[in-house]
């Protein structure tokens, strides 16, 4: 800068610009090197380029920013005299030119990677000055090189605020460092203390600790842990440890380890761990990776917990659970069990088999719900929301419809268990199929239906539990009123009292056997009648208890036709003695039409003929003949009747009254069942004998009494009543009295009462009471009929004592 | 033709009662004839004349009832009247059911008896009326040939010659023919007449 000459000065540049290319270079390596940012192809064309016009300046002369220098000048600059030249300008000068533009270029890129990278200080630092640094070179040198400014080419002077720039710049990273290296002193203390502390914490846990470097072997053991097994910290470090695990156990428990360790991950395993006195315990253990402060991974630490006592809890809690599902098992049994605050559901496999649920899932309320026979769904569920509020137990039967349409019955029970505090959030309840039950029961209740007699079933309370529709029907009941109430309202209020006596000792010592044996039973129906029926008795022993099977039938036909029978016995019985009631006044009846119709028919033709005036003496004498015969036979015939009472008088005997009615009470007794009428008696004590003809007496009651049930048939089953009673009056008379409770005697019949052919029953001959009067008579007596206070008639007899029959 | 005599027969097994109906029946003239019992009466040949059993219902052997149907069986007309000594209501009700006249109680009243009697005499006789015209129709029907019996039944309808000989396919005049000898063989001279033969010949409607 203080060449004399043209050719000196223009040498000078020439070379000054290598040291220019040393400074770009060098730029471009500080970029890349330092900065460890910059496209590389980008500083190798910079080098290039300011290569090429290094080459260049060599070939022109005097040197690339001259063609030809014409003058220099001698400047004053920073206190000294330099050099300037004046000349004309080479073109080519603008190659050196661009190298730098794209040396600004290439700073840029990098100084965006820097500020990017997150250190924006540093990127404008260096960046900011090397640009700087650039831009003021280029500016300088084009200007001065046009002769725009006179200054002499001091690249350098600006290069040193690049070269500050950079200092600054690497004595920032010297002093970080320092600070670093003083942090690193000062937090590797406080770890060391941390560890320390962790030591003397993990020797007072209670449980087994461990860690283990990166390098998974192990690094510290507790005092816990050394404790338990007897062993020295040096004997267990690294893989030490597993000398202690139980041989079976270790193979699984390195794996467990080592796969857990790379992925990093928690883990919890079980295995057998030998303790100092030689015995392998349970041990769970649970790992979890360790981090230091900077984040890095730095091994596991792990903790242990003897858990044999615990693993042989659950173990006989496990095998209790499963008898109990092996008993449920096996009693067909499906257990579940309702969560009240979750609504959550657990089922038995069983469970699931009964509902055919899925194998598996959740089970819900409504899944239950839905399968539930839609008729019994709404009062299961009541059932179920009861037991929870009360807290109660419950049982139940219903049906369910399964996926196939088919249906299952099921019984279940269920209670609520208490927690706590006492307040249940928990049902638990089995389930189980009654189907087969249900059915049997249902075939029962069928077979009971079909039975042709009447069916009730007792429990051993007396109480009914079934009753099928013959029941209904005979005894006028409803089902539904019948059952659960004493067996008692079916039986007469005459047996009932004993009734429950007897079925104590049919409890006490049961067999089949018919019950009341010998007796008479009647049954009593709703309306108060009763009816005789035969009672069959069964024991039948119940999971529940004895109950007792009874049929009942009706055997009031029976009896009726039994009694039709022994009546017409008695009857013909009867005819064969007097010859005069029932039949036998039919037949007489007939007997005596015929010599009347012949009568009539006789004398009307005689008064034909006289009329027509045909009539000979001797027509009429046959005619009248005839007439007379006839009126004779007819004679005879009344006469036979008569005779046959009066015959019956030879029979002569001392008579006690109240032994006939006694006997006439047990002759019509068959008459008052079939007719529904009861007797009763009221007799005289004392009463003296009379003499007479006790059948002709008998046949006088038997017609009365039996007049009185025909009296009756109109009125209401339980005002039939016949009273019969004997009373010894102080005129030496004594009098039997027959009242019913029929509609009475009209006026009108009462005058006729005992004439012969009156009658008031259709199918009468009115002959009976004629003859009772022949009879009563015939021993001296008398016989009147009234109305009787209270509805009814009364027909009574008087006989004298001791007066012999008139004949 | 001579009607025979009506006959009034009395089946019973009380001699007084046959011997006192024979003398009441005949006090009205009646011709009577009397039996002990009804397989006597049935031994006899059935009278040709209009004719009235009087019968006991109650007798040994066979009763009344069971004659009554026994004379049915035999396809006898006689005409039934019951009398019995003790009559039941059912066995009255089978009677007049089967066809009886009427049901009398002994001791019946003589009147009422000979009243039932004239009755059944003249339902008898009213039955044997229809039963000889019937004949006596059938027995000119059966005079006519076939075509002749077709012609008439179409006649009887009411229908013209015409219409007749379209239904059976014969000439106007072949049916006039026909109807001609009809006419001759029936003894009548108009459609009116025809109707009255058929009636009592109970000869069935055309179709």
């Amino acid at each position: 800068m203080r060449a004399e000459t043209h050719e000196q000065f223009g040498t000078a540049l020439r070379w000054m610009h290598v040291s220019a290319w040393v400074m770009i270079a060098a730029t471009v390596g500080f970029v890349r090197l330092y900065l460890k940012a910059g496209r590389k192809w980008l500083a190798w064309t910079v080098i290039g380029i300011r290569t090429l016009s290094l080459i260049l300046n060599f070939v022109f002369s005097p040197n690339i920013n001259f063609r030809q220098i014409t003058a220099l000048k001698h400047i004053r600059f920073l206190g000294e005299s330099v050099t300037v030249a004046e000349g004309v300008p080479n073109p080519w000068m603008l190659i050196a030119q661009f190298s730098l533009l794209l040396l600004v270029i290439f700073v840029m890129d990098a100084m965006i990677t820097v500020w990017r990278r997150g250190d924006p200080r540093r990127a404008l630092m260096v960046g900011g000055s090397i640009l700087l640094f650039v831009v003021i070179a280029t500016v300088q040198a084009v200007a001065i090189t046009w002769g725009i400014i006179s200054m002499p080419m001091t690249a350098s002077l600006f290069y040193l605020v690049l070269v500050a720039a950079m200092a600054y710049e690497l004595s920032y990273d010297l002093i970080r460092a320092a600070a670093l290296s003083r942090q690193l002193q000062a937090s590797q203390a406080s770890l060391r203390e941390s560890e320390e502390r962790f030591r003397i914490a993990a020797d007072a846990a209670p449980v087994l600790i461990w860690m283990s470097g990166v390098d998974k072997l192990c690094t510290f053991f507790n005092r816990t842990w050394l404790e338990f097994t007897g062993r020295s910290l040096e004997q267990e470090l690294g893989n030490g440890w597993a000398e202690g695990v139980h041989p079976n156990d270790l193979q699984q428990c390195l794996e467990k380890y080592t796969e857990a360790f790379d992925e990093r991950k928690t883990f919890i395993m079980q295995y057998r761990l030998r303790r100092n006195d030689g015995e392998y315990r349970w041990i769970s253990d649970e790992g979890v990776p360790r981090y230091d402060a900077q984040g890095k991974f730095a091994g596991y630490v792990g903790s242990c917990v003897d858990v044999t006592e615990l693993l042989r809890q659950q173990r006989a809690l496990h095998q209790f659970e499963e008898r109990v599902a092996l008993a449920a098992e096996a009693a067909h049994l499906g257990v579940w069990e309702f969560d009240i605050p979750t609504k959550r559901i657990w089922v038995s496999d069983k469970v699931r088999e009964l509902f055919r649920f899925p194998p598996d899932g959740e089970i819900t309320y409504t899944d239950f719900q839905m399968r539930v026979h839609p008729e019994d769904r709404d009062a299961r569920d009541q059932l179920l929301q009861r037991a929870m509020r009360t807290q109660r137990a419950y049982e139940i039967e219903y049906r369910i419809l399964l996926p196939d349409g088919k249906v299952r019955w099921i019984g279940g029970r269920a209670r609520c268990f208490p927690e706590g505090d006492g307040k249940s959030t928990r049902l638990l309840g089995v389930s189980m199929d009654i189907t087969e039950r249900k059915q049997a029961e249902e075939l029962f209740q069928l077979a009971t239906e079909a039975s042709p007699s009447g069916t009730v079933l007792v429990d051993h309370q007396g109480r009914i539990v079934l009753v099928n529709a013959h029941i209904e029907e005979l005894f006028g009941y409803a089902r539904d009123e019948l059952i659960g109430k004493r067996v008692e309202i079916l039986v007469s209020e005459r047996f009932a009292r004993a009734h429950a006596g007897d079925r104590a000792n049919f409890f006490a010592a049961p067999e089949p056997r018919a019950m009341g044996a010998g007796r008479e039973l009647f049954a009593r129906r709703k309306d108060g009648s009763e009816f005789p029926v035969e009672i069959g008795l069964n024991p039948i022993q119940t999971p529940h208890g004895l109950v007792v099977l009874a049929n009942v039938v009706d055997i009031s036909t029976r009896l009726a036709a039994e009694e039709e029978t022994r009546r017409n016995r008695e009857q013909v019985e009867l005819l064969g003695r007097v010859s005069l009631l029932g039949e036998m006044t039919a037949s007489l009846a007939h007997e005596l039409n015929q010599p009347l119709a012949a009568i009539v028919s006789n004398a009307t033709a005689a008064m034909q003929y006289l009329e027509q005036g045909r009539l000979d003496p001797e027509q009429l004498q046959e005619i009248l003949t005839d007439v007379v015969g006839d009126a004779r036979r007819a004679y005879e015939i009344m006469h036979n009747v008569r005779s046959a009472i009066k015959k019956g008088s030879v029979i002569r005997g001392r008579i006690n009254l109240n032994d006939v009615v006694k006997a006439v009470t047990h002759m019509v007794e068959p008459d008052a069942t079939a007719q529904s009428c009861k007797m009763q008696m009221s007799l005289a004590s004392d009463l003296p004998a009379i003499e007479g003809d006790p059948t002709q007496i008998q046949q006088v009651l038997i017609n009365l009494v039996r007049n009185a049930f025909d009296a009756m048939r109109d009125t209401p089953h339980s005002r039939r009543l016949v009273e019969i009673a004997t009373n010894s009056n102080g005129d030496g008379t004594i009098c039997v009295v027959v009242r019913d409770y029929g509609p009475g005697i009209s006026e009108k019949t009462r005058e006729r009462l005992f004439e012969q052919f009156f009658t008031t029953k259709e199918e009468g001959l009115g002959m009976g009471l004629a003859i009772v009067r022949s009879i009563i008579e015939a021993h001296g007596g008398t016989i009147t009929a009234e109305n009787a206070d209270g509805g009814g008639a009364r027909f009574y007899f008087r006989l004298p004592v001791n007066e012999g029959v008139s004949q | 033709m001579t009607t025979p005599m009506p006959m009034v027969f009395v089946i019973d097994d009380d001699q007084s009662v046959r011997k006192s109906l024979a003398r009441l029946l005949d006090t009205a003239r009646y011709k009577t004839e009397l039996f002990k019992s009804a397989s006597e009466f049935l031994s006899r040949s059935a009278h040709p004349g209009p004719s009235c059993v009087i019968v006991d219902v109650r007798m040994p052997g066979l009763n009344g009832i069971d004659f009554q149907k026994a004379l049915i069986e035999h396809d006898r007309r006689e005409q039934l009247i019951f009398i019995t000594g003790h009559g039941d209501i059912p066995m009255c009700a089978e009677a007049m059911k089967a066809g009886a006249v009427d049901f009398l109680p002994k001791p019946f009243k003589p009147k009422e008896l000979l009243e039932s009697v004239e009755r059944a005499l003249t339902r008898s006789a009213e039955q044997r009326q229809r039963e000889s015209e019937k004949n006596h129709a059938l027995g000119l029907i059966e005079r006519l040939t076939p075509r002749e019996y077709e012609v008439m039944q179409l006649v009887a309808t009411g229908m013209l010659n015409k219409q007749v000989g379209a239904e059976l396919g014969m000439a106007e005049k072949t049916v006039k023919t026909h109807r001609a000898h009809v006419m001759q063989k029936l003894g009548i001279t108009s459609v009116a007449e025809l109707m009255v033969v058929l009636q009592k010949g109970e000869v069935p409607p055309h179709g």
